[in-house]
């Protein structure tokens, strides 16, 4: 079933140089319990995305529903029937959280706008700090006491308090060294696997991306040009800005290397002035007359959504490949290496 | 207290204004049993004293011992300063909270933001002085409308420091947090906006009191605030106004020394409390123990 | 052409907050608890001359019609009329502002050749005790009341010394004053030749300037220390610097750099004294504007006072729209 659908949003900033055009009609769709990757560079979109599904900002155009329920901005989220449903957990745990009220407090400030009772706040605090591993003393702390690991921690508690159906995890691994964010998507994954709930996971570190998401969306300069299955983009991406976004990823084994015909050049259009062709025309290695005088679209093609005029060139370039399939599994390996060893550590 | 204690070694002039607040509260709690003369009785026979044991500041041209009269004025200046920096401060503070967090959000909340600052515009750009005086005149001379004078011009500062703390505050991720949460903007301002700007407003208060203590002066001085017989400095340095030119200089230099004095303290507070306040300068300036 | 634009975009700013300024005057005159025609004409005035200011003022009509014909008069220049003085307030203030005018101005160009040499001084001698004293310094002049200042200078250079001319006013008694041209006697004993007058204002002037000027000069020495210290961290200087230019011209340079922030001050110093004189007016018997405001406010004419405040306004807002210009002069950013 769709948990959330986004239609055709269109998002305008108006700024002293211009207008910026953020988002320039995505159209995006949830199933429940399931997580969906957003991965771009900075300036694709993908955070202004989020915050728009949140609420935080409202489209210009377009519209978004959840459960079947429009919501926008008459019927935002912080509109009662729709409070704490869907949750959002920032990219930086150290402005997360209010650094002048304590850890536990912050995490059960949500329960206040949900009007339940303040004596059953303590079992559900208690609840979802187990799930985070946060150990009770760390409750009565101030947010300056606890490491960014431990903060982002209190972050993704604050979100499951309210017993969401989705949650907006907005880059929220970046900010964090190696070992914390092995344990946070690890916990992450727990977490769905016992509530159900969905993610949209945005990132632009897809070695994550790759681990945690069932379907991933690529998006360039406010736009999805690449939608589908994750194993299957990761395994033979179909669109040349994928590709050349794969091709960034640093692979364990040197031996692995991409397809070096395939590398983008040259500079981001500015998202004041964008061409009126593909965005993707002035850097793309296998552009055509066609793509700087028409728009492509984003058509189906196989087991997939891609906006390229040059699918099938693409489908010749790009062989399936099984390099990431290694890479997978040794990051699998170290995913749960360091989950299980942090588990016992905590349990000692 | 250990890190003031600290701050304070190496720099005595500070520690001094600290010191000279601390012992001004002292003489006004113990006024009654320190004060060698009653503060208000004319007493004909001993008027324009020169400084004496006796009267250790001299008398006035009524006889009143001035010395007892300067201990008394510290109940009246300070209370007038500290309740018209509070009501200021509370005030300012409130408004520019709501100005910042509105600032640019929904048609409404920002047309009540600019128009705001606007006024603020035009009430600054009134002479200080003269408004204050204009106001009491308008409120009726009396203790009230002297602090309501004194709230109402320091506002517009706390108003400023309060909107840009709030413009960078309300970007923080913990607002949009709760804002997600459903609170309302009120308790939204009251629960994260305001404690979490208190850091200059703070270090402006001190300097603030200072401040307000010389514009309670100046205006009984000008005849517009306390008025004799009452113990008010500025309107003791008035009372001697016409015996300086004759020679007697007592009158008017002592409650002019100590206004001098408690202002400066409140200055030297300040100052300590602005690099106190924030924690990097904190531990530069006491980074040798 | 940029500067038309700029003094444009200026004014239509400036517009609205004059209008404003008006606006706040005139319901401060209506809060004034009382009746209005009464507070005009004072204590002594005929029922006939109450009734006609009522109907002259429109005061049984509504509060709208009756700020509109506020607003014309105002406009027109008809400010009312003191009953202390007798007078029309625009005739009085005419007379009182360059008073006023020449004594702050005078006091700033004190304070600024005392403040602006200690600051730089203070900047670029770290550890010596100039610093130190800059330091304090800024805190103690603000903290002196300065109308006790005054008082102490009399006794000192008056009473004591014999040094300075008695604190009554711009003149000796006996010296008539120069012809008029701008109002300021320091500027017209000079144009009319009259050296006699002219240091006859001189010694009048000097305790007065002295006060405000000793004063006033705490915040400029401490606004050109910080912004000199600013700036000579800055990368420019240091590039400059390591150039070898020599260390008057890197001092020159960084002193043409902080000239904004400088001048910033000075015009914030200029608007407050502009109201903030009147205490050493009144000790030193000056008769300028301030002390007529004050005056006016203690003795229940309210003329005078709202005169006084729409006049200190515009001044104000005059005195900002040539310290933007003197921006624009210093600063080349502002000319594209």
């Amino acid at each position: 079933m769709k948990i959330l659908e986004v239609n055709d949003v269109v998002k305008i900033f108006k700024t002293k140089g211009g207008n910026v055009r953020a988002l320039n009609g995505v159209s995006l769709d949830i199933d429940e319990g399931k997580t969906v990757g957003v991965v771009g560079e900075s300036g694709s979109g993908k955070t202004t995305l989020g915050r728009l599904i949140v609420g935080l900002i409202n489209p210009d155009t377009g519209s978004i529903s959840f459960e079947q329920r429009s919501i926008g901005s008459k019927v935002n989220i912080r509109h009662p029937d729709i409070r704490g449903k869907i949750q959002l957990v920032f990219q930086e745990p150290s402005e997360s959280l209010d650094p002048r009220i304590k850890v536990g407090d912050s995490i059960c400030e949500p329960l206040r706008g949900l009007g339940i009772e303040k004596s059953s706040w303590n079992s559900k605090l208690k609840i979802v700090s187990e799930k985070v591993s946060l150990a009770e003393e760390q409750l009565s702390m101030y947010p300056s006491q606890l490491s960014a690991g431990q903060q982002q921690r209190a972050g993704i508690a604050r979100a499951l308090i309210t017993d969401p159906k989705l949650i907006v995890l907005d880059e929220p691994t970046s900010a964090l060294d190696p070992t914390a964010r092995a344990e946070i998507l690890s916990m992450l994954q727990d977490v769905q696997k016992e509530f159900g709930v969905s993610y949209i996971y945005i990132s632009h570190d897809l070695s994550t991306v790759r681990y945690l998401t069932d379907e991933t969306a690529v998006m360039y300069l406010g736009e999805i040009v690449e939608f589908g299955e994750t194993s299957k983009i990761f395994s033979r991406p179909s669109h040349p800005y994928s590709t050349g976004l794969l091709s960034s990823i640093l692979l364990p084994d040197p031996e692995i290397v991409m397809d070096e015909s395939l590398e983008l050049s040259g500079e981001i259009p500015s998202p004041i002035n964008l061409p009126k062709g593909c965005f993707l025309e002035s850097r793309c290695p296998i552009s055509t007359k066609e793509c700087s005088s028409h728009h492509p679209d984003l058509i189906t093609s196989d087991d997939r959504l891609v906006r390229c005029f040059e699918v099938e060139k693409m489908k010749d370039i790009v062989q399936p490949s099984s390099k990431f399939e290694d890479f997978d599994k040794s990051f699998d390996d170290f995913m749960t290496k360091r989950y299980s060893s942090s588990v016992q550590a905590g349990n000692n | 207290m250990k890190v003031l204690y600290l701050y304070c070694k190496d720099r005595p002039l500070i520690g001094f204004g600290y010191f000279f607040v601390f012992f001004l509260i002292f003489l006004a709690v113990f006024a009654d049993l320190i004060a060698p003369w009653p503060p208000q009785t004319a007493n004909p026979d001993d008027y324009l004293q020169a400084p004496s044991w006796r009267h250790l500041f001299g008398t006035d041209e009524t006889g009143m011992d001035i010395f007892s009269r300067c201990i008394y004025s510290i109940r009246l200046d300070l209370s007038i300063a500290f309740l018209g920096t509070a009501v200021s401060a509370i005030v300012g503070t409130a408004i520019g909270a709501f100005v910042g967090y509105y600032e640019a959000r929904g048609r409404l909340k920002t047309v009540f933001s600019s128009f705001t600052m606007r006024a603020l515009d035009v009430i600054q750009s009134f002479p200080v002085f003269v408004f204050a005086i204009a106001l009491v005149a308008i409120f009726g001379q009396g203790l009230y409308s002297i602090i309501a004078a004194i709230a109402f011009v320091n506002m517009p500062i706390y108003v400023r420091l309060m909107r840009t703390q709030a413009l960078s505050i309300r970007q923080m991720r913990y607002v949009e947090a709760a804002y997600l949460s459903g609170l309302s903007d009120v308790s939204l301002i009251i629960k994260h906006i305001v404690p979490n700007s208190m850091g200059p407003i703070l270090s402006h208060l001190s300097v603030n009191v200072g401040w307000s203590v010389l514009l309670a002066a100046a205006l009984s001085f000008a005849g517009a605030g306390v008025e004799a017989p009452t113990p008010e400095w500025g309107s003791m340095i008035a009372v001697g106004f016409k015996n300086i030119v004759t020679g007697q200089w007592w009158p008017s230099t002592f409650p002019g020394i100590v206004l001098g004095l408690t202002v400066f303290s409140f200055a030297l507070i300040g100052a300590s409390v602005e690099v106190l306040a924030d924690p990097v300068r904190r531990r530069a300036a006491i980074a040798k123990y | 052409m940029a500067l038309i634009r700029y003094i444009g975009r200026r004014l239509l700013f400036v517009l609205p907050q004059l209008f404003g300024i008006v606006a706040v005057s005139f319901f401060l005159l209506k809060m004034i608890p009382g009746d209005p025609a009464l507070l005009m004409l004072g204590p002594l005035a005929s029922q006939e001359a109450i009734n006609e200011i009522r109907s002259v003022m429109g005061l049984d009509k509504s509060l709208i019609e009756q700020f509109v014909i506020y607003l014309e008069r105002v406009l027109s220049g008809d400010l009312g009329t003191s009953w202390q003085t007798t007078k029309p307030v625009m005739e009085d203030l005419l007379k009182r502002f360059p008073a006023t005018m020449e004594l702050v101005t005078l006091s700033l160009l004190f304070a600024l050749i005392l403040g602006i040499p200690v600051g730089i001084l203070a900047s670029l001698l770290k550890k010596s005790i100039i610093n130190k004293f800059s330091t304090y310094y800024g805190l103690l002049a603000g903290s002196l009341p300065d109308f006790w200042l005054g008082l102490i200078f009399i006794f000192v250079f008056y009473t004591i010394l014999g040094w300075a001319a008695a604190p009554m006013g711009r003149l000796d008694l006996g010296i008539l004053p120069p012809a008029v041209v701008s109002g300021s006697y320091f500027i017209d004993s000079l144009i009319a030749g009259d050296w006699e007058t002219f240091n006859n204002v001189v010694a009048h002037l000097t305790l007065p300037v002295l006060t405000l000027g000793l004063i006033n000069a705490g915040p400029i020495i401490k606004m050109t220390q910080s912004t000199m210290d600013r700036l000579l961290e800055s990368d420019h200087i240091r590039y400059a610097r390591s150039c070898g230019l020599g260390e008057f011209q890197i001092v020159r340079r960084a002193f043409r750099n902080s000239l904004p922030s400088v001048l910033t001050i000075v015009s914030v110093l200029y608007s407050f004294l502009i109201g903030g004189a009147v205490l050493v007016e009144i000790v030193f018997s000056w008769g300028g504007a301030g002390q007529y405001a004050l005056s006016g406010v203690l003795n229940a004419d309210i003329n005078p006072v709202m005169g006084f405040v729409v006049w200190s306004a515009v001044l104000c807002l005059i005195l900002y729209l040539i310290v933007d210009l003197l921006y624009f002069a210093i600063d080349p950013r502002l000319r594209d």
